[in-house]
C-alpha cells in the first residue's frame, strides 16, 4: 500500500515530464499528432463517463461537433478570445447533451443506443440544412487558431502546450469525478439498477448526470479541435467517426480512467504504422474491434492487470477502500 | 398540390414504406430472437444490390434470377455472421452490437476492393417505361417493389404462423426460457432468424439496385431509417415494424416532395423521437413489468 | 394515523388480477409478516409498496404522505426501503462500500463539494456503515468483496444496503430463503433487535410460515390477491381458511 502511495504519483509525475519535453524533440507534424492525441484523449476519457452507467451513446462525437461549431460561431463571428470560446464550447455541449438525454434515459440497452444514434443524426443535419450561420454539408472554414497575447497559436508548439494543460485540467477533474461518490455511484447502478433505486438513487437522474459530464469534456474537445484545424465539416463528426471512437475505447477498456488512453495510444500508433496501407486501414480497425469484443472483452487494460498481478503474484481484481 | 403529383407521391410512398418494411423485418426479427442488433444490416442490403450488380449487370442472368440469389447469398452471410460474431459474444448485449460496425467497415473494403471504390456502379433498369395512372407516371421498377415486398412479407407470415420451425422461431422470441425447455434449439433458432434477416435486406438492396446508385456506402443511408422503424414498431414487433415502416415511408417521401431530404430525414427522428416519450415501449410492442 | 397504510390497492396484469383490493394498516414499531402461498400476489403487492410496479387503483399513504405513483428510489427517500429476494449487492465492491454507497439519501454535499470536498462527510458515513456492519455482525468481512461473500452473508449485505438509507420501515422480501437453520436463527433475531433496539418498523414477506409465526406478532395473509385474514400468530395457524388455502397449494408445510 505504501509503496503504492509514492509509486503513483511519481508515475503521473514522469509522465508529465515526458509531455512537456517531447514536442521540444520533435518535428512539426508529430507535434501535430500529439496535439490531436491530447484532444482524443479528452474524448475517449469524456466518452467513459455515461459508459459506466452502461449508456453507450452513439451521439458523443456530435456532442464533441457541438462543442466545435460553438467556437466556429463565437471565435469568427465575435472574434471571442480562446479563453472564453473553449468554456462556453463545453457549457453548450452540455446543455445540447442534457436535452438530448431527457428523452433518452426513458430507453435502455439496444433502445438506448439506436435512439442515441437517431437523435445524433439529428443535430448532425441541423448543421447541414442551415446553411446559415453553420455552413451547410460543406461546412465553416476560416475559423481562427486562437492566441494569448504575442503568441500565436498557429504555430504547433505554443498550441501544443495550451492543449497539453486544459487536457490535464479536464483529466485531473474527470479522475476526481470518477474516484468520487457519483462517479461509484455511476457504477453501482449499471450493476444492479434494482438495487440502486430502492437505496434512493435516483437512476435516471444520474445517467442524465453522466451523460451531461460526457457532453460538457467532449464539447471542450471539439473547441480545442475546431481551433486547431480552422475548419469544422458535419463529416467530422458521424456515425464512422464514432465507430472509431469505440474502438479506441473497446481496445483499451472501461474499467478504469486509464484502460480508454491505453486503446487510444495504441490504436494511433497503429493508424499512424498502417498508413501504407491506404484504402484497406478501414479494415484493419474493423477486423481490430471484432478481436477485441470476441476474444478480449476487458480490452488492453484487462490484459494489463492479469500480466501485473501474475508478475507480483497479488490476487486478481482487487478493490480495497 | 396538383392531383398528378400527389397520386405519383402516395405511389412513391408506398413503394419506399415496402421497401423499409422488408429491411426493418429482418431487423425486427433477429432482435426478437437474440435481443441483439445487428449494425451491418446497411451493408448487407448493399451485398444485395451487389449480388443483382454482379448476377445481372456483369455476368447477364435474368433480373429476377439475379435478385433471387440474393436471398440464399446474403442469408448464408447473416448465418455466419451469428456464428462468428453474436455467439460468441451472447452474454453481453452491446459486444455484438458494437463487433458489427466492425463487420460493417469489413464488408465496405471488401466489396470496394472487389469492384471498386469512388464511381458508383450502375445497373441498367430492367423494366423499361413507366406506369400511367390519372396523369401521374410512375417507373415500373419502383412499382415492382410493392407487389415484391408483400409475396416476401406474406412468405414470411406463412413461416412464422405456419410452418413448424417458423411457430418455434416465435415461441423463441417470446420466451426464451420454455422454448428451451419444449426442446428448442435456441443456437438453431438463431441462425434461422440471422439467415431470415440477412436475407430480407439482401433482398430489399437487390429490388432496389436498379433505382438506387450502388456503392459500398450505400448502407449507411439505409440503417439510420431501418433503426428508427423498428423503434418506432417496439423492437421485436414485426407488426409493429411493418406499420412504423409504411409510416415513415409516408412521411419520408411527402416531406421530401415538399421540401428536401434531409428534412425529411430530420422529420423521421422526430417521430421516432415522439413515439419514444409518449409509448417508449414503440407502436406496437408489449409492455414490459 | 398508521405508518404504512394502503388503500384498495389493486394491480391488474393484462385482465389478470394480481392484487385486488387490499386494505393494510401497519403501525409504527410492528413486526408485520405478510403470509400466503406460491403465487397468491405477495411478491407483487412488496413491489407495487416499493414502488417497483405501478398501481392500478388504490393508494399508498406512507408516514402521512401518498407514495403510490413515486419511483422506488423517491419512496426510499421518504424512508420506507425494501430488500430484495435475490441476492441483491453492488458487486467488485466491498462490504464496507456497499453499505457508503446505499447512504446515497444521507449525503448532503453538492457535486462539488463532493468532487473536490475534504471528506469530511465521507468519515461521518464510513462510521455510520460500520456501526450498521457491527450490527449485524457482519464485521469481520468488512473488507471483503460483496460477491466473495457466502450466499447467507450476501442476504445479510442485502439487508445490510437497505438499513444505510436509515429507513423507518423496513421490507424484508423472503430474508432467509435458501438458509440453513442458524443462518434462519441469526437472521430472525438482528429482525427483533431492529425493532427493538433501533425502532424500526419491520414487515416481512415470506413463504416459510415457521419463520413467520416466530418472529411476526400479526400476520396478514394473501391468497389469490386477496387479503384473507389478519391475526395474531395463534389465530392464523388455527384458522381454517388459512389451512384450506395452504392445503390447497403445492406447499403444505404448517
Amino acid at each position: 500500500m505504501t509503496a503504492r502511495r509514492w509509486t503513483f504519483p511519481l508515475f503521473i509525475v514522469a509522465v508529465i515530464a515526458v509531455l512537456a519535453v517531447l514536442p521540444l524533440t520533435s518535428r512539426d507534424y508529430s507535434v501535430e499528432i500529439y496535439i490531436l492525441l491530447l484532444i482524443n484523449v479528452i474524448l475517449v476519457v469524456s466518452y467513459r463517463i455515461p459508459a459506466t452507467t452502461g449508456d453507450w451513446a452513439l451521439s458523443h462525437v456530435v456532442l464533441m461537433g457541438c462543442g466545435a461549431y460553438t467556437t466556429a460561431l463565437l471565435s469568427k463571428w465575435y472574434d471571442l478570445s480562446i479563453f472564453l470560446t473553449v468554456p462556453l464550447s463545453a457549457v453548450i455541449a452540455g446543455i445540447v447533451g442534457l436535452i438530448l438525454v431527457t428523452p433518452l434515459v426513458r430507453t435502455r440497452g439496444f433502445g438506448f443506443f439506436i435512439a442515441s444514434f437517431a437523435l445524433g443524426e439529428f443535430v448532425r443535419l441541423i448543421w447541414i440544412k442551415f446553411r446559415y450561420p453553420f455552413g451547410g454539408p460543406r461546412g465553416m472554414i476560416g475559423i481562427p487558431n486562437g492566441e494569448i497575447g504575442q503568441i500565436d497559436f498557429f504555430e504547433p508548439l505554443p498550441y501544443y502546450y495550451f492543449v497539453l494543460v486544459v487536457a490535464l485540467i479536464s483529466l485531473f477533474i474527470m479522475y476526481r469525478i470518477d474516484r468520487s461518490r457519483i462517479g461509484k455511484t455511476f457504477v453501482a447502478l449499471y450493476k444492479d439498477e434494482g438495487l440502486a433505486e430502492a437505496v434512493g438513487i435516483d437512476v435516471p437522474r444520474y445517467r442524465a448526470m453522466a451523460f451531461t459530464i460526457g457532453a460538457f469534456f467532449a464539447g471542450i474537445a471539439g473547441s480545442l479541435l475546431a481551433h486547431r484545424l480552422g475548419a469544422v465539416d458535419p463529416k467530422n463528426f458521424d456515425i464512422n467517426v464514432m465507430v472509431y471512437l469505440i474502438i479506441w475505447i473497446v481496445v483499451g477498456g472501461t474499467a478504469t480512467i486509464w484502460g480508454p488512453i491505453m486503446g487510444l495510444v495504441a490504436m494511433t500508433v497503429v493508424f499512424e504504422w498502417s498508413r501504407p496501407l491506404l484504402e484497406w486501414r478501414p479494415l484493419l480497425f474493423g477486423g481490430t474491434l471484432i478481436f477485441f469484443l470476441v476474444f478480449l472483452p476487458g480490452g488492453l487494460e484487462d490484459l494489463f492487470f492479469r500480466i501485473r498481478d501474475r508478475i507480483t503474484g497479488k490476487r486478481s481484481g482487487g478493490g480495497t477502500v | 398540390m396538383e392531383i398528378g403529383l400527389l397520386i405519383q407521391t402516395i405511389a412513391n410512398s408506398i413503394a419506399a414504406g415496402s421497401i423499409y418494411a422488408v429491411i426493418a423485418v429482418g431487423l425486427a426479427m433477429a432482435f426478437g430472437v437474440m435481443k441483439m442488433a445487428n449494425f451491418a444490416h446497411g451493408e448487407f442490403f448493399m451485398c444485395g444490390a451487389y449480388v443483382v450488380y454482379v448476377f445481372y449487370a456483369l455476368l447477364g442472368w435474368p433480373f429476377p434470377a439475379a435478385v433471387l440469389m440474393s436471398i440464399p447469398i446474403v442469408g448464408a452471410m447473416g448465418v455466419v455472421t451469428e456464428r462468428l460474431i453474436f455467439r460468441p459474444t451472447r452474454s453481453n448485449v452491446l459486444a455484438g452490437f458494437m463487433a458489427t460496425a466492425g463487420l460493417a467497415f469489413v464488408l465496405q473494403v471488401l466489396v470496394g476492393q472487389m469492384w471498386g471504390v469512388g464511381l458508383m456502379r450502375s445497373v441498367p433498369t430492367p423494366y423499361m417505361g413507366a406506369a400511367d395512372i390519372a396523369g401521374a407516371k410512375i417507373g415500373w421498377q419502383r412499382v415492382l417493389v410493392i407487389p415484391a415486398a408483400i409475396v416476401m412479407l406474406s412468405a414470411l407470415w406463412f413461416f412464422l404462423y405456419r410452418v413448424k420451425h417458423g411457430k418455434a422461431l416465435r415461441a423463441c422470441a417470446q420466451d426464451p426460457d420454455t422454448a428451451r425447455l419444449q426442446g428448442i434449439g435456441i443456437n438453431r433458432m438463431t441462425m434461422l432468424a440471422m439467415g431470415i434477416s440477412g436475407a430480407s435486406a439482401g433482398l430489399a438492396g437487390a429490388l432496389l439496385a436498379p433505382i438506387h446508385p450502388v456503392t459500398p456506402y450505400m448502407g449507411h443511408g439505409v440503417i439510420l431509417t431501418a433503426f428508427i422503424v423498428v423503434v418506432m414498431g417496439g423492437m421485436e414487433s414485426i407488426a409493429g415494424a411493418v406499420l412504423a415502416a409504411i409510416l415513415l415511408g409516408f412521411v419520408h417521401t411527402f416531406v421530401t416532395t415538399l421540401s428536401d431530404a434531409v428534412t425529411a430525414q430530420m422529420v423521421g427522428v422526430a417521430c421516432m423521437a415522439a413515439v419514444l416519450v409518449v409509448r417508449p415501449q414503440g407502436l406496437l410492442g408489449r409492455v414490459k413489468a | 394515523m398508521a405508518l404504512l397504510e394502503t388503500r384498495g390497492l389493486t394491480k391488474r396484469f393484462a385482465g389478470l388480477v394480481a392484487v385486488s383490493d387490499v386494505n393494510l394498516s401497519i403501525e409504527t414499531g410492528e413486526i408485520r409478516g405478510i403470509i400466503g402461498p406460491n403465487g397468491a400476489g405477495k411478491t407483487t403487492l412488496f413491489n407495487l409498496i416499493s414502488g417497483a410496479l405501478k398501481v392500478s387503483s388504490g393508494s399508498i399513504t406512507f408516514d402521512g404522505a401518498k407514495v403510490s405513483g413515486k419511483r422506488p428510489s423517491h419512496i426510499a427517500r421518504a424512508g420506507l426501503v425494501r430488500t430484495f429476494q435475490r441476492n441483491a449487492m453492488f458487486p467488485s465492491y466491498s462490504v464496507l462500500e456497499n453499505v457508503i454507497l446505499s447512504r446515497h439519501t444521507e449525503v448532503k454535499s453538492n457535486f462539488f463539494q463532493t468532487i473536490f470536498g475534504t471528506g469530511h462527510e465521507e468519515e461521518a458515513h464510513r462510521e455510520r456503515a460500520r456501526e450498521i456492519i457491527r450490527f449485524l455482525e457482519l464485521d469481520e468481512h468488512e473488507n471483503d468483496l460483496a460477491e466473495n461473500l457466502s450466499h447467507g452473508h450476501q442476504r445479510i449485505l442485502g439487508i445490510a444496503n437497505a438499513l444505510a438509507t436509515e429507513p423507518k420501515l423496513i421490507m424484508l422480501d423472503e430474508p432467509v430463503a435458501g438458509m440453513n437453520p442458524t443462518e434462519t436463527r441469526m437472521v430472525t433475531d438482528h429482525i427483533r433487535r431492529l425493532r427493538d433496539e433501533w425502532n424500526m418498523t419491520v414487515v416481512l414477506v415470506e413463504h416459510d410460515m415457521r419463520t413467520v409465526m416466530g418472529t411476526c406478532e400479526y400476520i396478514s395473509v394473501i391468497n389469490f390477491g386477496e387479503l384473507l385474514m389478519e391475526g395474531t400468530p395463534d389465530q392464523v395457524a388455527n384458522d381454517k381458511r388459512v389451512i384450506e388455502a395452504y392445503l390447497g397449494s403445492d406447499d403444505y408445510d404448517l
